[in-house]
């Protein structure tokens, strides 16, 4: 298993960072990467052949954030852990405060397109929806966002 | 309005906060409760948390572990003198009532354009400092419903805009002008495009497009026609244009090109660079959380403080200037935003934060095609937290009364 500590080791930091924008808040970043990191290390001899253990993490990562969701929603009422506003400390504070309104759903298909840069067929398969509805949670986060769309042929 | 270039750049900012955290023991501690088949408990006590603050990182676990020491990363502390002292003259306060500025004009002059409504210019008019004045130069026609004038642009006879309705998904723009000095303004011409930038020569209006190329056509009207050599460019200000790695929102800018001359250079970025934007002499771009400052020949590159940080969707203010955010929260009473120069790194600094973390936000004239040489701040607004509910949502108070504008253009470098 010496490999998969290495790729801890090595891969963390970009996972950490891919949970905090995912979640938006730090807490829920370390938690995300954590409980996906504990996942692959139990398929790590698996996940390895396949040569992509950080795709596996990544998307990973995604579902439980989108599921999480549903099910913090109850715990809300006994664990109310307000994030101290570490966020708003660097510029964009605005937007970056929008993105924390928007539903999980909608926020990880921006993520994944805008931060992951991956085109919208990836996103549907990641998510295990259709191409259509990449683009139309797309579109309406881009429009709670006030973000100008552009033409989403290429994509 | 935003773009998605601002999306991109808000998701790699806050990303880039991000700092280390030993992963190793909670992802062990984990990989053992999965196994017993213990139902993990996403209790956010039990969670690493991570104290995110921009270099210092401390992780905690749930008691388990001891805080670790946290790595400082010491901030660089570079020389900033408030913008009233450094360049007294181009500091100039005008009534925020109505307009909004777009850029300089001249030393004493700037261009404002007002609201009819939300996001609406329905006039222009200019600010004389001079005279502490202003005085409208004519009406911003809406030719459809749900128009909004784009982006300004200014030569020395003319100002020129397009307008386009962003809340369809059609392609279609139309292109005015009116005289400087004032006067009915005259549409030259409309378009089937997404134009994403506008330009002046001394007889045509010229515009580039997503996707890039560069079009004009002669202030009389007529037919547009495109500008050779211009595929994949994007006009930055006549007659200068920019060349991209690609078309994806935050992709560097690695051409820049005089498209009177047609003189084309590539410019050679560092790796890990990303969000380079150029004019005629200069880049900035960001790698490795920090701001990267060089020539368009790769010559003179400096990375700057880690103070530093991308704000806004545009920092490159002209060929002298960059604008960047300011994030210390080690201090007290750090300006809003810092104007750079690139030339010989004096920096004045534009406002003062009204707390240490929560940034405030410094305009720089984004109805400018060009790069705006008008930065401008409500002073009177603050900024303060309110928290409830697992988040925190800044929430502002007062202003709207006067802005300060630094009018570049009079500033004495």
């Amino acid at each position: 298993m010496e490999d998969f500590d290495e790729f801890v080791r090595t891969r963390g930091d970009a996972l950490l960072r891919y949970g905090y924008v995912l979640s938006g808040n730090s807490e829920d970043a370390a938690d995300l990467v954590q409980e996906a990191l504990a996942r692959l290390g139990d398929a790590w001899p698996r996940v390895r052949k396949k040569h992509d253990p950080e795709g596996y993490v990544r998307t990973t990562m995604v579902r439980l954030h989108i599921k999480s969701w549903r099910r913090r929603r109850r715990e809300d009422l006994v664990a109310a852990v307000p994030d101290h506003g570490r966020s708003d400390r660097y510029g964009d504070a605005d937007l970056w405060a929008e993105l924390q309104n928007l539903p999980r759903k909608q926020r990880a298909v921006i993520v994944l397109r805008y931060y992951e840069d991956l085109p919208d067929q990836e996103i549907a398969e990641i998510l295990g929806v259709s191409r259509g509805t990449v683009r139309s949670q797309a579109a309406r986060a881009l429009d709670k966002l006030r973000i100008k769309r552009v033409l989403q042929e290429a994509r | 309005m935003r773009g998605e270039q601002d999306l991109v750049r808000t998701l790699r900012t806050a990303a880039a906060q991000v700092e280390g955290l030993d992963l190793a023991g909670g992802v062990a501690r984990r990989r053992r409760a999965l196994r017993t088949r213990q139902r993990m408990r996403v209790a956010l006590a039990a969670a690493a948390v991570v104290a995110i603050a921009g270099g210092t990182t401390v992780a905690l676990s749930g008691g388990e572990r001891r805080a670790q020491p946290a790595e400082i990363v010491t901030p660089e502390a570079p020389k900033i003198t408030p913008v009233e002292q450094l360049w007294p003259r181009a500091v100039v306060k005008m009534p925020a009532k109505k307009w909004k500025p777009v850029t300089g004009l001249s030393p004493t002059q700037v261009l404002l354009a007002a609201n009819s409504a939300f996001e609406k210019a329905g006039q222009l008019g200019v600010y004389d400092s001079a005279r502490g004045t202003t005085r409208v130069l004519g009406d911003i026609p809406s030719p459809k419903k749900k128009y909004y004038p784009q982006e300004f642009a200014v030569s020395s006879r003319y100002i020129a805009w397009y307008g386009e309705t962003p809340q369809d998904n059609d392609l279609w723009a139309d292109f005015w002008i009116m005289p400087r000095e004032g006067g009915t303004a005259r549409r030259v011409t409309e378009v089937t495009a997404d134009v994403d930038a506008i330009g002046l020569t001394d007889d045509s209006l010229v515009w580039s497009v997503r996707g890039g190329g560069v079009y004009r056509v002669p202030l009389t009207g007529g037919k547009p026609s495109r500008v050779p050599g211009s595929d994949g460019l994007h006009l930055t200000a006549w007659p200068w244009a920019n060349g991209r790695v690609s078309e994806k929102p935050g992709a560097n800018q690695n051409r820049v090109v005089n498209l009177e001359t047609g003189r084309s250079v590539d410019v050679p970025l560092p790796a890990q660079i990303h969000m380079t934007q150029c004019h005629a002499e200069w880049c900035v771009g960001v790698g490795g959380g920090r701001m990267i400052v060089q020539r368009v020949d790769g010559t003179g590159r400096k990375t700057l403080p880690v103070m530093f940080r991308p704000d806004g969707a545009r920092w490159l203010l002209g060929d002298r200037y960059a604008m960047f955010g300011v994030y210390d929260e080690t201090r007290r009473g750090q300006p809003i935003a810092v104007v750079y120069d690139l030339a010989t790194g004096v920096t004045a600094g534009l406002g003062e934060k009204s707390e240490p973390w929560v940034s405030g936000s410094v305009m720089m004239g984004a109805s400018s095609s060009a790069p705006s040489t008008t930065p401008s701040w409500d002073a009177d607004v603050t900024y303060h937290r309110e928290c409830g509910k697992g988040r925190c949502v800044v929430k502002t108070h007062g202003g709207g009364k006067q802005f300060t504008v630094v009018n570049l253009l009079a500033a004495t470098p």
